[in-house]
């Protein structure tokens, strides 16, 4: 797989778990990679790019007897970017399906 | 691999990057490897997971190299509009530019009667505004769509100024952007004093610019006219199927003109001018230029230059006559010719049209 396009998807399930619920780092990583093979270190370059670019906000929870943890929290832009996305991965795989037929 | 061991390696591939992303990063893995304790891994487990990222560091690279201010691109990058986008149909658009804020309206030329079956649906998103002009429901008025105007009032600097429409004219003055990109299907496209880049397509609509300074110019139309003024421009590329081409400049580094069937027509100062047809005549009145190429298949060529202290190349046709207006000019084999001290480079080649060379 090219590099681009796992970035593509792999930024679309970082989303897509957010768009579920606000998350902190190791439970997300856990929830994408117990379903598919990734070095879970590359999840955290693409939520900084994206929290960057105003799709997450962050906060702090206390946990108990551990340091607090950093939550991640969609924003509105986040959700609008998230569905652009969502949109064209499914085109994408439409076409892709078309042709498989 | 221990957490200290993988931290002081992350640490070490991203040393070309900016601090504050380094720490960020580094504060997400060191608590990505406390949560993984918490949930009973040990620290090799933790840092098998995390795995090699080496493959996205290249990128992360470019995009945070030292020295760059993640804040202050975030808050430009949310709050600021950068672009604007407008689409509609059969509604005209007018765009002027100058004010402290973009603000927009729409106007009916017959007693607001039919504004109220048309809405404007705003979205920002990525530091794009965009405007969609839709009509709220099939009109009852419908014939007299075309009287309503949404008017566009811009901030100057824009990175993109963009606007499609269908059967709607586009009208742009007066504003500045780096680029303007307009589109229409069936309506014409003017505009006046603008700066920055300026791209137009239209399929049968025309076109008409009149400014004193652009960038590129590029304009593509297959059967609208195609009219343009500019003073100063850095690139001009026009293509047309089959209306006509008209420009005229005061001063322009390079002109690029391709037309179909339709005539074209040049006036003014352009370094290297670059003209091709299938079968319109084409006439052009030059100064100072440094090269002159022209083609055409059926059609005639005029062409006229001036000030210039000579020129040297080819001038053929399949079957037409050729006219050289330039006293003292020696003709070399092969259709080529010289006069002066040879300074300027013409070709002029037409498949059996006539071809006059003057002054």
């Amino acid at each position: 797989m090219n590099a681009q396009f796992k970035k593509g998807v792999l930024e679309l399930c970082v989303l897509a778990q957010l768009d579920k619920g606000d998350k902190y780092g190791y439970e997300l990583t856990e929830a994408i990679s117990q379903k598919m093979t990734i070095a879970t270190g590359t999840l955290y370059l693409i939520l900084k790019r994206l929290k960057d670019e105003g799709y997450f906000e962050t906060y702090l929870v206390e946990s108990q007897g551990g340091p607090a943890r950093k939550y991640y929290r969609i924003s509105e832009a986040g959700r609008t970017h998230y569905h652009e996305l969502k949109k064209e991965w499914e085109q994408f795989i439409t076409t892709v399906d078309e042709l498989l037929k | 691999m221990k957490k200290q061991e993988y931290l002081n390696h992350v640490r070490e591939m991203l040393k070309e990057c900016d601090e504050e992303f380094v720490n960020d990063i580094l504060c997400d893995f060191e608590e990505h490897f406390e949560q993984g304790a918490d949930a009973g891994k040990t620290e090799e487990e933790v840092a098998e997971s995390l795995g090699d990222i080496s493959e996205w560091i290249e990128e992360m690279k470019k995009e945070y190299a030292k020295k760059q201010l993640p804040e202050i691109v975030e808050e430009t990058e949310i709050n600021e509009i950068r672009k604007v986008l407008v689409k509609a149909d059969s509604v005209d658009i007018e765009v002027s530019g100058g004010s402290d804020e973009i603000s927009w309206n729409l106007m009916d030329n017959w007693a607001k009667m039919n504004i109220h079956n048309y809405q404007v649906i705003e979205t920002v998103s990525r530091g794009r505004l965009m405007l969609e002009v839709l009509p709220k429901e099939k009109s009852h008025f419908g014939i007299m769509a075309s009287h309503v105007h949404f008017v566009l009032n811009l901030v100057d600097e824009l990175e993109e100024v963009r606007i499609e429409t269908g059967s709607g004219d586009i009208d742009v003055e007066d504003v500045e952007a780096e680029v303007f990109k307009l589109h229409a299907r069936s309506g014409d496209v003017t505009v006046e004093d603008i700066e920055g880049d300026l791209w137009i397509k239209t399929q049968s609509g025309d076109i008409d610019v009149k400014c004193s300074e652009l960038g590129q110019l590029i304009l593509n139309s297959t059967s609208g006219d195609i009219d343009v003024s500019v003073d100063e421009a850095e690139e001009i590329n026009i293509k047309s199927t089959s209306g006509e081409i008209e420009v005229e400049t005061e001063e322009s580094e390079s002109m690029t003109l391709s037309s179909t069937s339709g005539d074209i027509e040049v006036e003014g100062e352009v370094k290297h001018l670059k003209v091709s047809s299938s079968s319109g005549d084409v006439e052009i009145s030059c100064t100072n230029p440094e090269a002159v190429m022209i083609h055409t298949a059926s059609g005639d060529v005029e062409v006229k230059i001036k000030g210039c202290r000579g020129m040297q190349g080819i001038t053929e046709t399949g079957s037409g006559d050729v006219d050289i207006d330039f006293e003292g000019v020696s003709y070399h084999s092969g259709s080529g010719f010289s006069w002066g001290d040879g300074s300027t480079q013409v070709v002029i080649k037409t498949g059996s049209g006539d071809i006059s060379l003057s002054e």
